[in-house]
């Protein structure tokens, strides 16, 4: 007999249904029509396809099709005993994958601007902060440790590029060992033509930052001059070669420039263009900025983007391009990876779990006291953070319809401003408006943002994913 | 296929209202099974990542 398991969440707009199941996860946006065909399964009849096809009518064939997909994912099974959800991908929660993927590197402190929404409160530089040498010391400590294909280190500050030969160190290591694929995040108000060619050279991913689509909204945040010097920069990069794209952290003030952003974006040729959401910590904390909400940026984006497939694969890692690839992709997180993947090492060598979590509280050593492995594997601190489970976070989460996708927001974002590790995050029924409202888009446009999903998978340089395709190794 | 000559329990009240449709579903695009294929080898780390550090 068919049997269909329960769903968890179902969500009506013009005669559309959106059905999700948590557990495994799936969900399909159907016509009224087979909705009426799935709740007569779910009270229970015993009809296989042939005597439910016969029943009302319908060519068997025809329902057979239509009810595939469902068959395949195993929310429609046969007879009693649903089928084992399948291990959906998961981040790595199993204490055996727990691996180190990668490092954020604030390579200095200093910085040359003055941004009011800095997390790290960059602006002089920290006492005594590592040398490339000993930043370069992590990288191959934890080699051994690392089980990802593609090992990523962001150079970050401050500014990083206040500190270049610092950065251009452990970037020619990193390329020359071809050990890891280096980024870096900067305000590009130093970048020149020799840089550029060095970057390129190196391979290193450019992300440029704006605070805006126009000068006054960019500059009332970043200081005056920054738009100009940032767009001439990203020229610059572009046109030595250099992969460099642009991003905007999404602020409640600045939300409706999303489609400006995006024009520039394309204007400035930029390899990908990226939002992000705001962290409230550090100066954007003392300035009481507010975060975008996750709904209307997808919608904003999807509107500016709807007619544009080459522009959508450019914005693989916008808030909206993650959701439509995560809707489709449904891994199952069951946690945020803090103190899972990514350590942060600030220029003073103070490890921390993650960007978000770096605060005094979470420091969980110092790299001139002891090995990264052993700080990253030894600490209970990372051992309790991996440990957080959406499962059993807090009862909201351990219900919500959305959890292995959301996988209960982000912690650090939740403990700043809830003080709590285990709270749910403040954008709960935000983020849940804005999966479902993906899920209607894809109900009206299946290929929306389809492109993006490539780009998720070969990333920006191919070769340095795979070695052996490099030039280095003919 | 199994079990075809099912007599039914309990009739089915309702009239179809036209032709039963899935509008979206995960798989609907050909790309799908590619990168799914390396999310499961656990190439796929984007989210987790540094330089593409997405983070919703």
């Amino acid at each position: 007999m068919l049997r269909i398991a329960n769903w968890d969440h179902l969500e009506i707009r013009d005669e559309k249904y959106f059905i999700f199941w948590a557990e495994y996860p799936y969900w399909v946006v159907v016509n009224q029509s087979l909705y009426e065909i799935l709740k007569i399964l779910r009270s229970g009849v015993e009809r296989n396809i042939e005597a439910l096809a016969s029943d009302l009518g319908i060519d068997h064939d025809k329902l057979s099709n239509t009810l595939n997909p469902l068959l395949k994912s195993g929310v429609i099974y046969y007879d009693e005993a649903p089928p084992n959800v399948a291990p959906a991908p998961s981040s790595g929660f199993v204490e055996e994958n727990v691996g180190i993927t990668g490092f954020t590197f604030h390579l200095t402190k200093a910085c040359n601007l003055r941004c009011k929404h800095c997390y790290a409160e960059a602006g002089l530089p920290s006492e005594d902060e590592l040398t490339a040498s000993e930043f370069r010391k992590i990288l191959e400590d934890a080699l051994p440790y690392m089980n990802a294909q593609r090992k990523e280190v962001g150079l970050l500050g401050g500014e990083p590029l206040l500190v270049q030969d610092k950065f251009f160190e452990i970037a020619s290591w990193a390329f020359n060992t071809q050990t890891y694929a280096c980024g870096t995040s900067t305000n590009a108000t130093l970048v020149t033509h020799e840089i550029a060619r060095k970057a390129k050279d190196l391979r290193i991913v450019f992300q440029v930052s704006f605070e805006g689509a126009t000068e006054a909204s960019n500059d009332r945040i970043r200081g005056k001059g920054h738009f100009r010097r940032a767009v001439e920069a990203v020229e610059i990069l572009r046109k030595e070669g250099v992969v460099a794209g642009i991003i905007m952290t999404i602020r409640q003030d600045n939300i409706h420039e999303i489609p400006g952003f995006l024009k520039l974006g394309v204007e400035l040729n930029a390899s990908f263009i990226r939002t992000n959401f705001l962290k409230i910590q550090g100066r954007a904390e003392k300035y009481g900025l507010k975060m975008g909400k996750q709904l209307d940026i997808l919608r904003l984006t999807y509107d500016a983007v709807r007619n544009d497939k080459q522009l959508q694969e450019k914005m693989a890692f916008s808030t909206a391009g993650f959701i439509f690839s995560a809707m489709r992709l449904r891994p199952k997180y069951r946690n945020c990876g803090s103190g899972l993947t990514v350590p942060l090492i600030d220029s003073n060598g103070d490890v921390y779990p993650c960007q978000t979590l770096f605060l005094p509280e979470f420091k969980l050593g110092n790299v001139r006291k002891a090995s990264i492995v052993d700080i990253w594997f030894g600490n209970p601190n990372t051992k309790k953070l991996r440990e957080l489970c959406v499962d059993t976070l807090n009862p909201k989460c351990s219900k919500c319809w959305l959890r292995y996708l959301c996988h209960g927001g982000c912690r650090g974002l939740t403990y700043n401003l809830t003080g709590s590790l285990s709270a749910p995050d403040v954008r709960c029924e935000d983020f849940q408006r804005a999966y479902a409202e993906a899920a209607f888009i894809m109900g009206e446009d299946p290929d929306a943002f389809a492109p993006a999903l490539s780009q998720f998978a070969t990333f920006l340089y191919p070769d340095i994913i795979n070695p052996s395709r490099s030039e280095k190794n003919g | 296929m199994k079990k075809t000559t099912a007599v039914p329990k309990r009739p089915i009240k309702i009239e179809p209202i036209g032709e039963p449709k899935v509008l979206a579903h995960p798989d609907m695009i050909a790309q799908i099974l590619t990168v799914g294929e390396a999310f499961v080898a656990g190439s796929y780390r984007a989210p987790k990542s540094t330089v593409t550090c997405a983070l919703m």
